[in-house]
């Protein structure tokens, strides 16, 4: 799967569209984890905890939009997106959401 | 913000946070006999507990005699060497987080150089003419590049954060720690591109959200964008 944030996949010039395609996901670290990073944050840097979350979320978001995709029979997705929101304290959404496309 | 520090702390989060959270919920805050009559366990209980805690502090130089505040609760002396440490407290963490602060940056500035090889680029001007020119060869395992952090400024600084808001204006804190972090989320943009043979990064977005959580603020950064070698 061929994923791009740009309306095409460089090189391949057409494609048909098969529409819009999204995953996105919740998480939330443990309480462990939390402590960790309200201690962490007495000093301020990088919080390692909530670091990690953002890269798995986002992964599984990229999963989830990359499986829809290849349900509907694509082998790229272009014009990708993706946006956070913080819904409640400790948790962070992902979503992922773009253009599914067959090359031709 | 002590009070913010001290709660963090699991040490004292049984007793001693516990403990002053109900004293500042008592509205007999100053009323030293009063204190403990909201208690679960006996008075002397709490003070043993509280005498046991202050016991730990004898021993580091400026932060001992606190035990006099148990036995004869809240007097002049006792609140201006409760201010003095608080201040003493802070000055030492501020120039440690001031520190930590200033190796990011040198940490910054030496893996962007290193990186010097592969451009980004937001501009979605010639953005076409990537797409559509083959000479533009498309790399990497998906195509699409991404780096994030979750950086937090340090406790010490939402004091003069706090002030800097009274009199308006630039909030030089905030703008280090935004530029911090995107500087630092664009070198793991790089860094997950480093490798695949991408030499540019077209059409950079990039996502600031800010953390809701207690105590001093986290922002969180994602950037990303298509890789492709020119």
């Amino acid at each position: 799967m061929i994923i791009t944030n740009i309306e095409n996949v460089p090189g391949r010039e057409s494609y048909e569209n098969l529409g819009m395609v999204m995953g996105s996901t919740v998480l939330s670290k443990h309480v462990g984890r939390d402590i960790a990073a309200g201690l962490k944050s007495i000093f301020g840097g990088e919080l390692k905890g909530y670091s990690e979350l953002l890269v798995e979320g986002r992964a599984s978001a990229i999963e989830r939009m990359t499986d829809e995709a290849k349900a509907l029979g694509a082998d790229a997705i272009v014009n990708v997106r993706l946006t956070t929101s913080s819904i409640t304290q400790g948790a962070s959404e992902l979503l992922a959401y773009g253009t599914a496309v067959k090359l031709k | 913000m002590l009070l913010d520090i001290l709660s963090n702390i699991p040490l004292f989060v049984d007793g001693f946070a516990n403990a002053l959270s109900d004293i500042w919920a008592s509205s007999n805050i100053w009323a030293s006999s009063d204190i403990w009559s909201w208690n679960v366990i006996s008075r002397d209980e709490k003070v043993e507990k509280l005498r046991e805690i202050a016991g730990l502090f004898e021993n580091i130089p400026f932060m001992g005699g606190y035990q006099d505040l148990l036995d004869n609760g809240w007097s002049l002396s006792v609140a201006l060497k409760f201010i003095r440490d608080a201040v003493i407290l802070g000055a030492i963490g501020w120039f440690i987080a001031w520190w930590l602060e200033r190796k990011h940056l040198k940490y910054l500035t030496a893996r962007e150089a290193e990186l010097k090889h592969i451009t980004v680029e937001a501009g979605p001007k010639e953005l076409s003419e990537v797409a559509q020119s083959s000479a533009n060869m498309f790399t990497g395992m998906s195509g699409m590049f991404t780096g994030s952090v979750v950086l937090s400024h340090d406790g010490f600084r939402s004091i003069t954060i706090a002030i800097a808001k009274i009199f308006g204006g630039n909030i030089k804190q905030y703008e280090r720690l935004l530029d911090r972090a995107r500087r630092q989320a664009i070198i793991r943009l790089k860094e997950d591109a480093e490798g695949q043979g991408v030499t540019r990064i077209v059409n950079m977005k990039m996502l600031t959200t800010s953390i809701t959580r207690k105590g001093p603020k986290a922002v969180e950064i994602v950037v990303y964008g298509t890789g492709v070698a020119s």
